[in-house]
Protein backbone atom coordinates (compact mmCIF):
# COMPACT_ATOMS: atom_id res chain seq x y z
CA UNK A 1 0.00 0.00 0.00
CA UNK A 2 3.05 2.32 0.33
CA UNK A 3 4.26 1.87 -3.38
CA UNK A 4 3.30 4.35 -5.96
CA UNK A 5 3.06 3.83 -9.70
CA UNK A 6 4.98 6.63 -11.17
CA UNK A 7 3.66 7.33 -14.57
CA UNK A 8 5.13 8.29 -17.77
CA UNK A 9 5.63 12.08 -18.74
CA UNK A 10 6.70 13.32 -15.05
CA UNK A 11 10.26 11.45 -15.01
CA UNK A 12 13.18 12.48 -17.42
CA UNK A 13 14.55 9.76 -20.07
CA UNK A 14 18.07 9.47 -18.21
CA UNK A 15 16.12 7.95 -14.91
CA UNK A 16 13.29 5.61 -16.43
CA UNK A 17 16.43 4.53 -18.97
CA UNK A 18 18.46 3.53 -16.22
CA UNK A 19 15.66 1.51 -14.34
CA UNK A 20 15.42 -0.36 -17.69
CA UNK A 21 18.74 -1.04 -17.44
CA UNK A 22 19.30 -1.94 -13.94
CA UNK A 23 15.95 -4.28 -14.53
CA UNK A 24 17.42 -5.72 -18.14
CA UNK A 25 20.51 -7.28 -15.80
CA UNK A 26 18.31 -8.73 -13.26
CA UNK A 27 16.57 -10.20 -16.05
CA UNK A 28 19.81 -11.48 -17.41
CA UNK A 29 20.43 -13.27 -14.73
CA UNK A 30 16.72 -14.47 -13.63
CA UNK A 31 17.30 -15.81 -17.72
CA UNK A 32 19.80 -18.32 -16.61
CA UNK A 33 17.92 -19.11 -13.42
CA UNK A 34 14.85 -20.09 -15.23
CA UNK A 35 15.88 -21.04 -18.66
CA UNK A 36 16.47 -24.90 -17.20
CA UNK A 37 12.88 -27.22 -16.50
CA UNK A 38 13.48 -27.59 -13.09
CA UNK A 39 13.01 -24.42 -12.45
CA UNK A 40 9.55 -24.41 -13.74
CA UNK A 41 7.67 -24.76 -10.65
CA UNK A 42 9.18 -20.93 -9.57
CA UNK A 43 8.23 -19.77 -12.82
CA UNK A 44 4.89 -20.70 -12.80
CA UNK A 45 4.59 -19.46 -9.09
CA UNK A 46 6.00 -16.13 -10.36
CA UNK A 47 3.88 -16.24 -13.12
CA UNK A 48 0.88 -16.84 -10.78
CA UNK A 49 1.64 -14.42 -7.85
CA UNK A 50 1.94 -11.34 -10.94
CA UNK A 51 -1.82 -12.56 -10.94
CA UNK A 52 -2.14 -12.19 -7.57
CA UNK A 53 -0.24 -8.85 -7.27
CA UNK A 54 -2.52 -7.44 -9.89
CA UNK A 55 -5.86 -8.65 -8.73
CA UNK A 56 -5.61 -7.49 -5.15
CA UNK A 57 -4.16 -3.95 -6.70
CA UNK A 58 -7.75 -3.55 -7.92
CA UNK A 59 -9.22 -3.56 -4.46
CA UNK A 60 -9.42 -0.38 -3.23
CA UNK A 61 -9.33 0.60 0.34
CA UNK A 62 -9.36 4.15 1.10
CA UNK A 63 -9.48 7.16 -1.22
CA UNK A 64 -6.54 8.10 -1.82
CA UNK A 65 -6.01 5.57 -4.19
CA UNK A 66 -4.54 3.17 -1.43
CA UNK A 67 -4.51 -0.60 -2.50
CA UNK A 68 -3.15 -3.96 -1.27
CA UNK A 69 -0.09 -4.96 -3.82
CA UNK A 70 1.55 -7.89 -1.23
CA UNK A 71 4.58 -8.00 -3.11
CA UNK A 72 6.26 -8.20 0.64
CA UNK A 73 4.10 -11.55 0.83
CA UNK A 74 5.13 -12.89 -2.57
CA UNK A 75 8.64 -12.09 -1.27
CA UNK A 76 7.92 -13.81 1.61
CA UNK A 77 5.73 -17.05 0.75
CA UNK A 78 7.20 -17.53 -2.98
CA UNK A 79 10.94 -16.62 -2.59
CA UNK A 80 13.13 -13.72 -3.56
CA UNK A 81 13.55 -15.01 -7.40
CA UNK A 82 10.04 -16.02 -8.26
CA UNK A 83 9.07 -12.75 -6.51
CA UNK A 84 11.46 -10.21 -8.27
CA UNK A 85 10.18 -11.82 -11.79
CA UNK A 86 6.20 -11.58 -10.47
CA UNK A 87 7.10 -7.99 -9.49
CA UNK A 88 8.00 -7.33 -13.14
CA UNK A 89 5.38 -9.47 -14.96
CA UNK A 90 2.53 -7.54 -12.77
CA UNK A 91 4.50 -3.95 -13.52
CA UNK A 92 4.01 -4.85 -16.95
CA UNK A 93 0.67 -5.97 -17.30
CA UNK A 94 -0.55 -2.89 -14.72
CA UNK A 95 1.42 -0.32 -16.95
CA UNK A 96 -0.75 -1.93 -20.11
CA UNK A 97 -3.80 -1.10 -17.49
CA UNK A 98 -2.84 2.69 -17.01
CA UNK A 99 -2.02 1.84 -13.77
CA UNK A 100 1.43 3.14 -13.58
CA UNK A 101 3.79 3.91 -16.96
CA UNK A 102 5.09 2.09 -20.30
CA UNK A 103 8.44 3.89 -19.65
CA UNK A 104 8.82 3.59 -15.96
CA UNK A 105 8.13 0.02 -15.99
CA UNK A 106 11.94 -0.78 -14.74
CA UNK A 107 11.95 1.75 -11.87
CA UNK A 108 8.32 0.64 -10.93
CA UNK A 109 9.63 -3.15 -11.25
CA UNK A 110 12.90 -1.79 -9.03
CA UNK A 111 10.27 -0.31 -6.26
CA UNK A 112 8.16 -2.76 -5.78
CA UNK A 113 11.02 -5.43 -6.02
CA UNK A 114 13.31 -4.26 -3.22
CA UNK A 115 9.67 -4.25 -1.11
CA UNK A 116 9.45 -8.17 -1.88
CA UNK A 117 13.24 -8.70 -1.38
CA UNK A 118 13.99 -7.05 1.82
CA UNK A 119 10.71 -8.61 3.10
CA UNK A 120 11.81 -12.21 1.92
CA UNK A 121 15.56 -10.95 2.94
CA UNK A 122 14.10 -9.75 6.87
CA UNK A 123 11.47 -12.35 7.58
CA UNK A 124 14.02 -15.57 6.61
CA UNK A 125 16.51 -13.59 8.89
CA UNK A 126 14.39 -13.32 11.94
CA UNK A 127 13.62 -17.31 11.75
CA UNK A 128 14.13 -17.06 15.59
CA UNK A 129 11.35 -15.33 16.44
CA UNK A 130 8.10 -17.78 17.06
CA UNK A 131 5.50 -15.19 16.11
CA UNK A 132 4.91 -16.18 12.28
CA UNK A 133 2.59 -13.24 12.21
CA UNK A 134 5.00 -10.57 13.93
CA UNK A 135 7.85 -11.70 11.88
CA UNK A 136 5.64 -10.80 8.65
CA UNK A 137 4.49 -7.46 10.45
CA UNK A 138 7.55 -6.51 10.51
CA UNK A 139 9.29 -7.14 7.49
CA UNK A 140 6.26 -5.98 5.62
CA UNK A 141 6.75 -2.60 7.27
CA UNK A 142 10.24 -2.76 6.95
CA UNK A 143 10.35 -4.02 3.46
CA UNK A 144 7.15 -0.73 2.55
CA UNK A 145 9.36 1.88 4.33
CA UNK A 146 12.76 0.96 2.41
CA UNK A 147 10.54 0.83 -1.01
CA UNK A 148 8.89 4.22 -0.12
CA UNK A 149 12.19 5.60 0.55
CA UNK A 150 13.39 4.48 -2.71
CA UNK A 151 10.19 5.86 -4.23
CA UNK A 152 10.85 9.17 -3.16
CA UNK A 153 14.45 9.22 -4.08
CA UNK A 154 13.47 8.36 -7.64
CA UNK A 155 11.23 11.17 -7.24
CA UNK A 156 13.16 13.79 -5.69
CA UNK A 157 16.11 13.32 -8.34
CA UNK A 158 13.34 13.05 -11.19
CA UNK A 159 11.83 16.65 -10.30
CA UNK A 160 14.89 18.70 -9.83
CA UNK A 161 13.77 20.01 -13.86
CA UNK A 162 10.29 20.47 -12.99
CA UNK A 163 10.40 23.76 -13.56
CA UNK A 164 12.65 23.73 -16.66
CA UNK A 165 10.47 20.85 -18.14
CA UNK A 166 7.08 23.27 -17.47
CA UNK A 167 9.18 26.27 -19.24
CA UNK A 168 10.00 24.14 -22.37
CA UNK A 169 5.85 23.34 -22.55
CA UNK A 170 4.61 26.51 -22.57
CA UNK A 171 5.62 27.13 -25.70
CA UNK A 172 3.28 29.63 -27.56
CA UNK A 173 1.04 29.47 -25.07
CA UNK A 174 -0.13 32.27 -22.67
CA UNK A 175 0.28 31.58 -19.15
CA UNK A 176 -1.79 32.03 -16.24
CA UNK A 177 0.19 32.82 -12.86
CA UNK A 178 -1.18 31.32 -9.99
CA UNK A 179 0.67 33.95 -7.40
CA UNK A 180 0.84 36.47 -10.45
CA UNK A 181 -0.50 39.17 -7.35
CA UNK A 182 1.97 38.48 -5.57
CA UNK A 183 4.80 38.64 -7.88
CA UNK A 184 6.52 41.95 -6.89
CA UNK A 185 6.15 41.32 -3.41
CA UNK A 186 7.99 37.85 -3.90
CA UNK A 187 10.69 39.19 -6.11
CA UNK A 188 11.68 42.05 -3.50
CA UNK A 189 12.07 39.62 -0.33
CA UNK A 190 13.17 36.66 -2.62
CA UNK A 191 10.70 34.11 -1.83
CA UNK A 192 9.52 34.29 -5.70
CA UNK A 193 13.03 31.98 -5.71
CA UNK A 194 12.93 28.40 -6.10
CA UNK A 195 9.24 28.46 -7.98
CA UNK A 196 8.24 25.62 -9.74
CA UNK A 197 10.43 23.40 -8.24
CA UNK A 198 9.96 20.52 -5.76
CA UNK A 199 9.99 20.89 -2.12
CA UNK A 200 11.41 17.94 -0.60
CA UNK A 201 10.57 18.31 2.84
CA UNK A 202 7.37 18.76 1.56
CA UNK A 203 7.48 15.69 -0.66
CA UNK A 204 9.02 13.59 1.72
CA UNK A 205 6.14 14.68 4.14
CA UNK A 206 3.48 13.55 1.92
CA UNK A 207 5.11 10.22 0.66
CA UNK A 208 5.99 8.92 4.49
CA UNK A 209 3.16 10.44 6.06
CA UNK A 210 0.72 8.98 3.66
CA UNK A 211 3.15 6.00 3.44
CA UNK A 212 3.00 4.75 6.83
CA UNK A 213 -0.59 4.71 7.02
CA UNK A 214 -0.26 1.65 3.66
CA UNK A 215 2.76 0.38 5.91
CA UNK A 216 0.40 -0.46 8.89
CA UNK A 217 -2.66 -1.56 6.74
CA UNK A 218 -0.71 -3.80 4.69
CA UNK A 219 1.64 -5.27 7.48
CA UNK A 220 -1.21 -6.36 9.07
CA UNK A 221 -2.95 -8.07 6.31
CA UNK A 222 0.12 -9.53 5.33
CA UNK A 223 0.81 -10.84 9.17
CA UNK A 224 -2.82 -12.11 9.00
CA UNK A 225 -2.14 -13.80 6.16
CA UNK A 226 0.93 -15.61 6.72
CA UNK A 227 -0.80 -16.68 10.34
CA UNK A 228 -3.26 -18.50 8.32
CA UNK A 229 -0.64 -20.13 6.04
CA UNK A 230 1.85 -21.07 8.94
CA UNK A 231 -1.59 -22.50 10.32
CA UNK A 232 -2.90 -24.21 6.72
CA UNK A 233 0.50 -24.58 4.89
CA UNK A 234 3.04 -24.85 7.04
CA UNK A 235 5.54 -26.36 4.59
CA UNK A 236 5.80 -22.58 3.51
CA UNK A 237 7.30 -21.15 6.63
CA UNK A 238 9.84 -24.51 6.98
CA UNK A 239 12.03 -22.36 9.39
CA UNK A 240 9.47 -21.42 11.66
CA UNK A 241 9.41 -23.93 14.70
CA UNK B 1 -12.39 -6.51 -12.54
CA UNK B 2 -10.88 -3.63 -15.01
CA UNK B 3 -8.87 -6.05 -16.27
CA UNK B 4 -11.50 -8.33 -17.01
CA UNK B 5 -13.54 -6.00 -18.98
CA UNK B 6 -10.65 -4.49 -20.95
CA UNK B 7 -10.21 -8.27 -22.07
CA UNK B 8 -13.53 -8.24 -23.02
CA UNK B 9 -13.81 -5.21 -25.31
CA UNK B 10 -10.61 -6.40 -26.91
CA UNK B 11 -12.21 -9.90 -27.93
CA UNK B 12 -15.54 -8.60 -28.86
CA UNK B 13 -15.05 -5.01 -29.85
CA UNK B 14 -15.38 -4.66 -33.27
CA UNK B 15 -14.59 -0.98 -34.32
CA UNK B 16 -12.53 0.21 -36.44
CA UNK B 17 -9.36 0.44 -34.05
CA UNK B 18 -9.82 -3.36 -33.52
CA UNK B 19 -8.76 -4.11 -37.20
CA UNK B 20 -5.46 -2.65 -36.80
CA UNK B 21 -2.65 -4.29 -36.78
CA UNK B 22 -0.74 -4.99 -33.51
CA UNK B 23 2.03 -4.09 -35.09
CA UNK B 24 1.09 -0.83 -36.13
CA UNK B 25 -0.37 0.03 -32.87
CA UNK B 26 2.92 -0.76 -31.03
CA UNK B 27 4.37 1.51 -33.41
CA UNK B 28 2.08 3.93 -32.65
CA UNK B 29 3.09 3.54 -29.08
CA UNK B 30 6.97 3.84 -29.61
CA UNK B 31 5.99 7.14 -31.21
CA UNK B 32 4.29 8.39 -27.96
CA UNK B 33 7.06 7.24 -25.49
CA UNK B 34 9.51 8.84 -28.28
CA UNK B 35 7.34 12.23 -28.13
CA UNK B 36 7.97 11.86 -24.41
CA UNK B 37 11.80 12.39 -24.65
CA UNK B 38 11.77 14.76 -28.23
CA UNK B 39 8.55 16.68 -27.55
CA UNK B 40 7.88 19.55 -24.23
CA UNK B 41 5.30 21.31 -26.30
CA UNK B 42 2.02 21.71 -24.42
CA UNK B 43 0.02 21.91 -27.83
CA UNK B 44 1.60 18.62 -29.13
CA UNK B 45 0.18 16.50 -26.37
CA UNK B 46 -3.15 18.87 -25.89
CA UNK B 47 -3.48 17.91 -29.72
CA UNK B 48 -2.62 14.58 -29.26
CA UNK B 49 -5.04 13.65 -26.73
CA UNK B 50 -7.83 15.74 -28.71
CA UNK B 51 -6.86 13.03 -31.36
CA UNK B 52 -6.91 9.94 -28.59
CA UNK B 53 -10.41 11.04 -27.48
CA UNK B 54 -11.69 11.18 -30.74
CA UNK B 55 -10.53 7.52 -31.92
CA UNK B 56 -12.34 6.69 -28.02
CA UNK B 57 -15.82 7.97 -29.44
CA UNK B 58 -15.79 6.35 -32.73
CA UNK B 59 -14.27 3.42 -31.94
CA UNK B 60 -17.03 1.57 -29.87
CA UNK B 61 -15.43 1.74 -26.92
CA UNK B 62 -16.83 2.55 -23.02
CA UNK B 63 -15.69 6.44 -23.38
CA UNK B 64 -16.58 7.33 -19.81
CA UNK B 65 -14.24 4.23 -18.04
CA UNK B 66 -11.55 4.25 -20.19
CA UNK B 67 -11.43 8.36 -19.46
CA UNK B 68 -11.59 7.52 -15.87
CA UNK B 69 -8.97 4.94 -16.06
CA UNK B 70 -6.58 7.26 -18.42
CA UNK B 71 -6.65 9.90 -15.06
CA UNK B 72 -5.69 7.43 -12.61
CA UNK B 73 -1.79 8.40 -12.67
CA UNK B 74 -2.85 12.13 -11.87
CA UNK B 75 -3.50 11.02 -8.12
CA UNK B 76 0.13 10.36 -7.94
CA UNK B 77 0.45 13.31 -9.84
CA UNK B 78 -1.00 15.03 -7.53
CA UNK B 79 1.34 14.01 -4.72
CA UNK B 80 3.68 15.88 -6.58
CA UNK B 81 2.04 19.00 -7.32
CA UNK B 82 0.90 19.16 -3.85
CA UNK B 83 5.01 19.46 -2.95
CA UNK B 84 5.48 21.81 -5.86
CA UNK B 85 6.23 25.95 -4.75
CA UNK B 86 4.58 28.44 -7.07
CA UNK B 87 2.34 25.96 -8.62
CA UNK B 88 0.59 27.60 -11.94
CA UNK B 89 -2.65 26.00 -13.29
CA UNK B 90 -0.72 25.81 -16.48
CA UNK B 91 1.39 23.68 -15.22
CA UNK B 92 -0.99 21.60 -13.63
CA UNK B 93 -2.50 21.34 -16.57
CA UNK B 94 0.54 21.01 -18.83
CA UNK B 95 1.34 17.71 -16.83
CA UNK B 96 -2.07 16.58 -16.35
CA UNK B 97 -2.69 16.52 -20.19
CA UNK B 98 0.77 14.71 -20.83
CA UNK B 99 0.40 11.91 -18.35
CA UNK B 100 -3.40 11.28 -19.57
CA UNK B 101 -2.32 11.52 -23.22
CA UNK B 102 -0.03 8.62 -22.97
CA UNK B 103 -1.86 6.49 -20.67
CA UNK B 104 -5.19 7.12 -22.83
CA UNK B 105 -2.89 5.64 -25.56
CA UNK B 106 -1.71 2.58 -23.98
CA UNK B 107 -5.64 2.01 -22.74
CA UNK B 108 -6.56 2.58 -26.29
CA UNK B 109 -4.20 -0.65 -27.73
CA UNK B 110 -4.98 -2.68 -24.81
CA UNK B 111 -9.43 -2.20 -24.89
CA UNK B 112 -8.78 -3.12 -28.88
CA UNK B 113 -6.06 -6.19 -28.99
CA UNK B 114 -5.91 -9.25 -27.07
CA UNK B 115 -3.02 -9.49 -24.92
CA UNK B 116 -2.00 -12.83 -26.25
CA UNK B 117 -2.03 -10.64 -29.61
CA UNK B 118 -0.03 -8.10 -28.62
CA UNK B 119 2.64 -10.33 -27.03
CA UNK B 120 3.13 -11.92 -29.99
CA UNK B 121 3.56 -8.70 -31.81
CA UNK B 122 6.17 -7.93 -29.45
CA UNK B 123 9.37 -9.47 -30.68
CA UNK B 124 12.01 -8.19 -29.00
CA UNK B 125 10.92 -10.41 -25.72
CA UNK B 126 12.52 -12.85 -24.16
CA UNK B 127 10.24 -15.88 -24.58
CA UNK B 128 10.75 -16.83 -21.14
CA UNK B 129 9.33 -12.73 -20.00
CA UNK B 130 6.61 -13.52 -23.06
CA UNK B 131 5.96 -16.99 -21.56
CA UNK B 132 5.17 -15.42 -17.83
CA UNK B 133 3.10 -12.59 -19.27
CA UNK B 134 1.17 -15.14 -20.68
CA UNK B 135 0.81 -16.67 -17.47
CA UNK B 136 0.23 -13.91 -15.48
CA UNK B 137 -2.07 -13.10 -18.03
CA UNK B 138 -4.33 -16.36 -18.05
CA UNK B 139 -3.74 -16.54 -14.20
CA UNK B 140 -5.86 -13.05 -13.47
CA UNK B 141 -9.00 -14.42 -14.63
CA UNK B 142 -8.45 -17.86 -12.22
CA UNK B 143 -7.70 -15.68 -9.31
CA UNK B 144 -10.25 -12.76 -9.78
CA UNK B 145 -12.69 -15.87 -9.84
CA UNK B 146 -11.32 -17.23 -6.77
CA UNK B 147 -10.98 -13.93 -5.38
CA UNK B 148 -14.88 -12.87 -6.34
CA UNK B 149 -16.22 -16.47 -4.54
CA UNK B 150 -14.07 -15.77 -1.39
CA UNK B 151 -15.51 -12.01 -1.30
CA UNK B 152 -18.94 -13.41 -1.64
CA UNK B 153 -18.64 -16.14 0.79
CA UNK B 154 -16.90 -13.41 3.18
CA UNK B 155 -20.02 -10.67 3.00
CA UNK B 156 -22.60 -13.94 2.53
CA UNK B 157 -20.99 -15.27 6.52
CA UNK B 158 -21.61 -11.84 7.68
CA UNK B 159 -17.94 -10.09 7.61
CA UNK B 160 -17.23 -8.14 10.03
CA UNK B 161 -16.39 -4.28 8.75
CA UNK B 162 -13.90 -1.29 9.87
CA UNK B 163 -15.79 -1.04 13.71
CA UNK B 164 -13.90 -4.72 14.71
CA UNK B 165 -10.51 -4.06 13.59
CA UNK B 166 -9.02 -7.06 14.84
CA UNK B 167 -11.11 -9.24 13.35
CA UNK B 168 -11.33 -7.87 10.37
CA UNK B 169 -7.71 -7.95 10.08
CA UNK B 170 -7.93 -11.44 11.21
CA UNK B 171 -10.73 -12.00 8.53
CA UNK B 172 -9.37 -10.27 5.42
CA UNK B 173 -5.95 -12.56 6.30
CA UNK B 174 -7.92 -15.46 6.46
CA UNK B 175 -9.59 -14.48 2.84
CA UNK B 176 -6.36 -13.49 0.96
CA UNK B 177 -4.64 -16.60 2.41
CA UNK B 178 -7.36 -19.02 0.49
CA UNK B 179 -6.55 -16.81 -2.44
CA UNK B 180 -3.20 -17.08 -1.92
CA UNK B 181 -3.55 -21.04 -1.33
CA UNK B 182 -5.28 -21.08 -4.70
CA UNK B 183 -2.36 -19.53 -6.47
CA UNK B 184 0.61 -21.84 -4.87
CA UNK B 185 -2.00 -24.85 -5.85
CA UNK B 186 -2.88 -23.53 -9.63
CA UNK B 187 0.84 -22.56 -10.17
CA UNK B 188 2.17 -26.21 -9.40
CA UNK B 189 -0.66 -27.62 -11.22
CA UNK B 190 0.62 -25.35 -14.21
CA UNK B 191 3.85 -26.26 -13.83
CA UNK B 192 3.09 -30.03 -13.72
CA UNK B 193 1.21 -28.88 -17.30
CA UNK B 194 3.61 -27.26 -19.09
CA UNK B 195 6.84 -29.95 -17.51
CA UNK B 196 4.41 -33.00 -19.25
CA UNK B 197 3.77 -30.78 -22.30
CA UNK B 198 7.76 -30.26 -22.56
CA UNK B 199 8.05 -26.60 -21.84
CA UNK B 200 11.19 -25.24 -23.94
CA UNK B 201 10.79 -21.26 -22.29
CA UNK B 202 8.61 -20.93 -25.36
CA UNK B 203 4.62 -20.24 -25.20
CA UNK B 204 3.81 -20.51 -29.42
CA UNK B 205 0.94 -17.20 -29.57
Amino acid sequence: MAHLHLPDGVLPFYLWAAGYVVVAVGLLLLWFKFRRARNLPVFARAGFFAALMVVAMSFYVAPLGYHPNLAALAGIVAGPAAALLACLFANVILALLGHGGVTVVGLNTLTLGVEALVASVLFGSAAFMKATWLRAFGATVLALAAATALAFAVVAVGTRDFGQIVERGRGGVIEFQLLERNEPAERESGSGAGRGEVSLARLAALFFGLGAVGWALEGAVTAAVCAYLRKTAPRLFPRAT
Amino acid sequence: MFFEDLDYWATTGRGWLHRVPAQVKLLWLGGVVASLVLVYEFVFYAALYLLLISFLLTARLPVRRLLAASAYPLIFLALVFLSVRGLTPFAVLYFAVRVSAVALSVLLIVATTPLPRLLAAVRFLPKFMAAGLFLSYRAIFILAAVARDVRTAYRLRGAPGWRRPRRFVSNTGRAVGHVVLAALERSENAAAALRVRGFDGRIHL
